[in-house]
């Protein structure tokens, strides 16, 4: 087993930093050149990425299943907590009703311009009286069939680690693909380009889960920088695509149905 | 601040850190929950968000474990006093991932929490300083750290073990 380097050698500091992709833009050069050079060097850097795989591997397989959504909204439970707490009054329907028949008595009496002054204000005091009931609006809910907008679902960007990048497909697709390109610069992306259901994007140390329903219909583009040499795309658990540096240059699309 | 998508966002992230922290699902639910309350009643600076609420969830995991330990003293003491009732058999899948589960923590347990910390955050994308500042160290310490910690949980877990799908692309 390869100990850690000493004298003249690179510390175990450059060697999770090349992992992370943490090295400033000066250093990678001769990290990554001395790791080619130096047989204990490249036999440590190559452990600890082993390393780091395997444990990233072995939580992922241990993980408890995700929580179901919370049955409140965070900003729901905030407004009960505060007017439990006395910070936030209590509603009032008495008095809504008092401003909107104000309000309209305003609007029926009062004479232009004045009738546009009392107006504003009683809507400011409406406003200011209804809002400890107000509820955030909820989440527009999905409209299958009815023009949903293409694109519109979750976007990350991240730095991976390694020159091995995994996308992670949970479940096979009744349909849909996903692209998989060069990034311009040193950030990994994931996105959902197609489909109306909104899957989830899972950031991995070296790549990302697409958490999507079985049997859905989506397209989901993945840009991947320089560094990443080589794209494993699973799709289900089961079928893998290796994809090469030629083909990730070149855009690559692999068909994500079962 | 749109409280939806930020919890859309950053939960999933979140929790799953919490869990692997604590080996505790149900602790890192609420843990998770109770740093987007927060959040809303409190919001963090903008750029800031996600680091935040790491933080605020971490401290709410940790002082629910050390409540749920003082918990379990007392319980120890006083054994009439403990909750009956047998939990439902569980699905084969179900309890070997518990069991796997079970062997992490195990294996995370021997590392201090500080350690824990790091490399659960590094999991979850963190940059070094972004580590360095929830841990309280030095940026430049934490490549250090994480390697010692992965030497240490390596005589735990099978970290060495050969796997067709290791990285040779040097």
């Amino acid at each position: 087993m390869p100990t850690p380097p000493t004298e003249g050698h690179l510390a175990d500091e450059h060697f999770v930093r090349l992992l992370d992709g943490q090295l400033e833009a000066g250093e990678r050069p001769w990290v990554e050149g001395h790791t080619e050079r130096c047989e204990a060097c490249g036999a440590r850097l190559r452990q600890l990425r082993r390393r780091s795989a395997r444990l990233s591997g072995i939580l992922l397989a241990s993980d408890p299943a995700a929580p179901p959504a919370p049955a409140h909204a965070p900003d729901e439970l905030a407004l009960r907590r505060a007017r439990r707490a006395g910070r936030v009054p209590a509603a009032r329907p008495w008095l809504r009703a008092a401003a909107m028949a104000a309000l309209l008595l305003a609007a029926g009496l009062a004479a232009s311009p004045l009738r546009a002054v009392v107006a504003e204000w009683l809507r400011a005091q409406w406003e200011r009286v209804a809002a400890p009931d107000a509820r955030p609006a909820a989440p527009a809910a999905e409209a299958p069939g009815a023009g949903a907008e293409a694109g519109s679902g979750a976007r990350v960007q991240f730095t991976p680690r390694g020159a091995v990048f995994t996308v992670e497909v949970a479940a096979p697709q009744a349909a849909g693909a996903l692209e998989v390109r060069r990034a311009a610069g040193a950030a990994a992306t994931a996105e959902q380009t197609g489909g109306v259901a909104q899957a989830e994007l899972l950031v991995l140390p070296a790549g990302v889960r697409i958490q999507g329903a079985p049997g859905a219909t989506a397209d989901y583009r993945v840009t991947v920088p320089a560094s990443v040499r080589t794209v494993r795309v699973r799709v289900g658990g089961g079928r893998e695509t290796t994809l090469t540096a030629e083909e990730v240059e070149a855009g690559a699309r692999v068909e994500l149905d079962g | 601040m749109d409280a939806a998508r930020l919890f859309a966002e950053h939960h999933a992230s979140l929790f799953r850190y919490l869990a692997r922290l604590t080996g505790d699902a149900d602790a890192a639910a609420d843990a998770a929950q109770e740093a987007f309350v927060r959040m809303v009643e409190r919001p963090p600076a903008p750029g800031e968000t996600r680091a935040w609420l790491f933080r605020v969830g971490t401290n709410s995991a940790l002082e629910a474990a050390r409540t749920r330990t003082r918990r379990a003293r007392l319980l120890d003491a006083r054994p009439e006093r403990a909750p009956l009732g047998d939990a439902p058999p569980a699905p084969d899948e179900a309890l070997e991932r518990a069991e796997r589960r079970r062997a992490v923590q195990a294996a995370l347990a021997t590392l201090p929490e500080r350690d824990r910390r790091i490399l659960l955050m590094r999991e979850e994308g963190f940059s070094h300083r972004e580590i360095a500042e929830a841990v309280g160290t030095t940026t430049g310490s934490v490549g250090t750290m994480i390697a010692r910690a992965l030497d240490r949980l390596a005589a735990a877990l099978p970290l060495d073990e050969d796997d067709d799908d290791a990285d040779t692309a040097d």
